[in-house]
């Protein structure tokens, strides 16, 4: 390289002969053409080489499941886990809440005149059973809360959430942003599922019937 | 002039080729520059808006939906295509030793593919995208991509099957195998796609195979083909060894089109296809290691010229990248690692680090190599270079770093279902600050490099009788001076 | 001499073949067998989208929503995503053997879509969060798509072909220089509905591995 050369100046271009040469001057300076160095490859790299490519048969082997296009585990014995410890109904119920927090917001507000509020209904810290038939079924249509009409769809979570999760959110709504009622039982939401939980979303007639008739 | 231990008949040769390829090159590569400066302003805007959405929101062409498959298309076909289309042709002639055919034809065709780009690009601006991630381009502009490089290929065929002489060099075989490789991909993956041949999970398998081979087999080769000309050639000592070279090429060539399937873990693939998947990314180990110590051997003892020469600094930034990049890459798609940053900022981290750390300085190496060569000028700012320089590598780390950070904690926050959703929004926000930040150097440095690609390619009365380093001073506006006072 | 001669472009072109051949061709004919399901309410599962659900989908991938928003559900115990509700179950590959083209997306900027049908049923909450997502969601980086509805200041006549169902009323701490309510165009109401039916909680069998 020229990291050598004398400080650069600029030069006219010359005339026709000199031209020629001064338009190539990079091309003409420039080291020939690469060629190849001939070094032996390492045979121990080699050697690294074929452990690996065997590592990658081992892997595809042990992972692949059975072939097939619905073989979708990688191992067929990947087991789920066994049933989880029971956890601590107000930590479970935050997890199950931010499902919920789309409409009835992180801090239980709502939105004004389209999702009801958590906060301060009576639907969430009155009476436990209606609360589960709520959340198992959902609500379809014209639903008063506090005094305001709503009119929005609640889906059911019936088929999303074990009895354990549902009272885990119910005990969490409850005892959440300002509301003081107490947990909901697990065995609460089992018997409301019993009941109910083949029906559709409730309507506000619908709800008030079931909870009338204890 | 320094040795060199050409006869003079080489010389001649190489002046021919490239009086042959000057314009040629030149438009593919001027068009690659300025598509680069749209990718770069399209990525911008993309940025800005994730983490102010407000910006230009009203919008409905610039919405982030459709400005972001913009920013990615431009970039790949955009400059991409061109500034390896322009690389393949000028190397291949190098490396044959003989003259471009048909450049007319060629050029025509590079104004086609420009056109087809831009076509593309208001088409998916307009709403017209297919939806199939890096095949947004509709359908009709499609043939003026593909048509223009039909003739690249020829082109690269005829060069090949000219040659001077029968010893092939390791960077001609990438080459032939890219012209080889881009057509059947981009042909078989718009067949499975956007023409219906498969529908559904089988097609998502295509949309990934096609997205990482585009990088894979069409980048990373041009790259490579230049890693393997510019080292040994602007120091002047052989390549390492040419069994590795062996070795290397054809290990990539089987391995890295398995790969594609990790862009899909834990997806509702069979789990063949994603093991596969992993294998083949895995394995690339073998290939990128082998390639790394031909090229990084090959430089060992000479470190100290990258400290003037332009197109080195750019070539070994791109070639270092790429051995990290690569190891990064493989890593990546185990399943372990995937459960945490797939569907994350990472991968985008990961793609700019290939892309903006391997690919594009290995371009821009090919052109501060080879544009003196074809236009009879050396380049006019050498400040200009140093901030091209500096732009690219701090501005590339910068958004590698940080996407790469952000989304290893969004990963995690993500795989932990008690932190609210939108929490992980609001973690990521400050790191989206930086990446426009990020974007902006790079910005800059594009801008620099344009400035000096403008100027070269400007015929002036005066020349520069040395090359530009990167150490020497060198002012455009005293050039400009002092050719009035020889005018008066 | 030929085979010399093109060896290396007929090994290149030979790698390529096998992949596409592996990865696409054979796992496309291991899914040729794929037929619907019948629920039990005699419908369906899965169906192709047609109607105002396949206009939706249009708009979906016209306005690029994919670049944020996956639709895949992994399985249990790899990631979260079945505890965050984005889904019942892991999505197989018999839930998209209709896409064209698919939609499966790899990012997730935003949350997961396969089943956002399922677990957000309401079309007002739609609605407001595709005209301002900072309105449902405070702090999302989503942008609006404001243009997919015809704002109403209180005392507008009804948008032509718009019944007085379709008005949603914007909560009063969000509404901005009299505007109150919101009428979804033809191409948002038919998002809607193409959200509203993304649903893949029906139990495939397959899905249990």
């Amino acid at each position: 390289m020229q990291s050598d050369q004398p400080k650069p100046e600029h030069r006219r271009a010359p005339e026709m002969q000199d031209r020629i040469l001064e338009l190539h001057a990079a091309a003409m300076r420039e080291m020939s053409d690469p060629r190849d160095g001939m070094r032996p490859t390492p045979v121990a790299f080699l050697i690294c080489c074929l452990l690996f490519t065997m590592w990658g048969g081992y892997y595809i082997g042990a992972n692949a499941g059975d072939w097939t296009g619905d073989g979708l585990a990688e191992q067929a014995n990947r087991a789920p886990a066994g049933p989880a410890a029971p956890q601590n109904p107000m930590v479970l119920g935050a997890e199950v809440y931010n499902a919920c927090t789309q409409c009835h917001q992180a801090d239980g507000k709502g939105l004004a005149g389209q999702f009801p509020p958590l906060a301060g209904s009576e639907f969430v810290t009155g009476d436990e059973r209606r609360l589960a038939a709520i959340l198992l079924n959902g609500i379809n249509g014209d639903f008063h809360v506090n005094g305001q009409i709503y009119n929005s769809q609640m889906p059911a979570w019936k088929d999303v959430y074990n009895d354990e999760e549902i009272a885990a959110v119910a005990t969490y709504i409850r005892a959440s942003f300002g509301n003081k009622a107490g947990p909901v039982a697990k065995t609460i939401v089992e018997a409301v599922r019993k009941q109910v939980g083949a029906a559709g979303a409730w309507s506000e007639a619908g709800l008030a019937e079931f909870a009338a008739g204890k | 002039m320094s040795a060199t231990s050409d006869s003079r008949g080489e010389v001649v040769s190489r002046i021919e080729v490239d009086r042959s390829a000057e314009w040629v090159v030149t438009v593919y590569w001027a068009s690659a520059l300025l598509w680069l400066t749209v990718a770069t302003l399209a990525g911008l805007i993309s940025s800005i808006k994730l983490h102010s959405p407000g910006f230009l929101g009203n919008i409905e062409w610039l919405t982030f939906g459709r400005i972001r498959p913009v920013h990615w298309d431009t970039a790949v076909y955009g400059f991409g295509g061109t500034a390896a289309s322009g690389t393949l042709l000028w190397l291949q002639a190098r490396l044959c030793q003989t003259r471009i055919p048909f450049p007319t034809l060629l050029i025509a065709g590079g104004v086609v593919f420009n056109v087809g780009i831009l076509l593309g690009s208001i088409g998916v601006l307009m709403g017209k995208s297919t939806g199939v991630e890096t095949l947004e381009f509709p359908l009709w502009a499609m043939p003026l991509l593909v048509i223009p490089y039909v003739f690249i290929v020829i082109a690269n065929f005829k060069m090949y099957f000219n040659r001077r002489n029968a010893h092939t060099y390791v960077s001609q075989w990438y080459l032939m195998a890219v012209t080889i490789w881009f057509p059947v991909l981009v042909l078989s993956a718009e067949a499975c796609t956007n023409l219906g041949a498969v529908d559904g999970v089988a097609q998502a398998i295509a949309n990934w195979w096609y997205g990482h081979n585009v990088v894979g087999l069409f980048a990373t080769p041009t790259g490579i083909a230049a890693a393997y000309y510019l080292i040994p050639k602007v120091i002047g000592k052989p390549v390492h060894s040419y069994h590795l070279s062996l070795l290397g090429f054809w290990s990539n060539a089987i391995f890295y089109n398995w790969a594609g399937t990790h862009h899909l873990t834990g997806g509702p693939l069979p789990a063949w296809t994603i093991t596969i998947g992993v294998v083949g990314s895995m394995m690339m180990f073998i290939p990128v290691i082998t390639i790394g110590i031909n090229h990084h051997m090959t430089m060992v003892g000479s470190f100290h010229h990258l400290k003037t020469s332009p197109t080195l600094r750019f070539a070994v930034m791109g070639s270092m990248v790429y051995t990290l990049s690569s190891f990064q890459g493989a890593l990546e798609s185990l399943r372990s690692h995937q459960e945490i940053t797939h569907f994350t900022h990472y991968t985008i981290g990961h793609v700019h680090f290939g892309m903006y750390g391997f690919f594009a300085p290995l371009m821009f190496a090919m052109m501060y190599y080879a544009m003196p060569r074809l236009t009879g000028n050396e380049w006019i700012s050498a400040r200009l270079i140093r901030i091209h320089f500096w732009c690219t590598l701090g501005g590339m780390l910068l958004y590698t770093l940080a996407m790469c950070y952000a989304g290893i904690r969004q990963g995690l926050m993500m795989n932990d279902p008690t932190v609210p959703f939108l929490n992980i929004v609001k973690f990521t926000i400050p790191y989206l600050w930086i990446r426009t930040a990020a974007g902006l150097i790079l910005l800059a440095g594009t801008v620099a490099f344009l400035i000096n690609f403008w100027r070269i390619v400007q015929p002036h009365r005066l020349r520069f009788v040395t090359p530009t380093l990167m150490t020497t001073e060198r002012d455009y506006d005293m050039l400009l001076k002092k050719e009035k006072e020889l005018s008066q | 001499m030929l085979l010399k001669k093109l060896g290396l472009s007929l090994g290149v072109f030979l790698t390529i073949a096998a992949s596409v051949t592996g990865l696409v061709i054979i796992p496309n004919w291991q899914f040729q067998g794929h037929q619907p399901m019948r629920k039990a309410d005699g419908t369906q599962y899965p169906l192709p989208y047609f109607g105002e659900q396949a206009k939706g989908r249009a708009v979906y991938i016209d306005q690029g929503c994919i670049y944020c928003h996956s639709q895949q559900v992994r399985m249990k115990g790899y990631g979260a995503d079945i505890r965050r509700n984005w889904g019942t179950r892991r999505s197989v590959p018999r839930d998209y053997m209709y896409h064209r083209p698919h939609q499966l997306g790899t990012m997730r900027t935003g949350p997961d879509l396969a089943s956002i049908g399922h677990r957000q049923p309401s079309a007002t909450w739609h609605a407001l969060h595709l005209y301002d997502p900072r309105i449902t969601s405070p702090g999302s980086n989503m942008p609006r798509f404001n243009y997919l509805f015809t704002e109403m200041r209180d005392g507008d006549a009804l948008p032509v072909g718009a019944f007085p169902g379709d008005v949603i009323k914007i909560p009063p701490q969000f509404q901005n220089s009299g505007i109150t309510q919101l009428v979804p165009n033809e191409r948002g109401k038919a998002l809607i509905e193409y959200l509203k039916a993304l649903n893949q909680s029906f139990p495939l069998p397959e899905a249990q591995q």
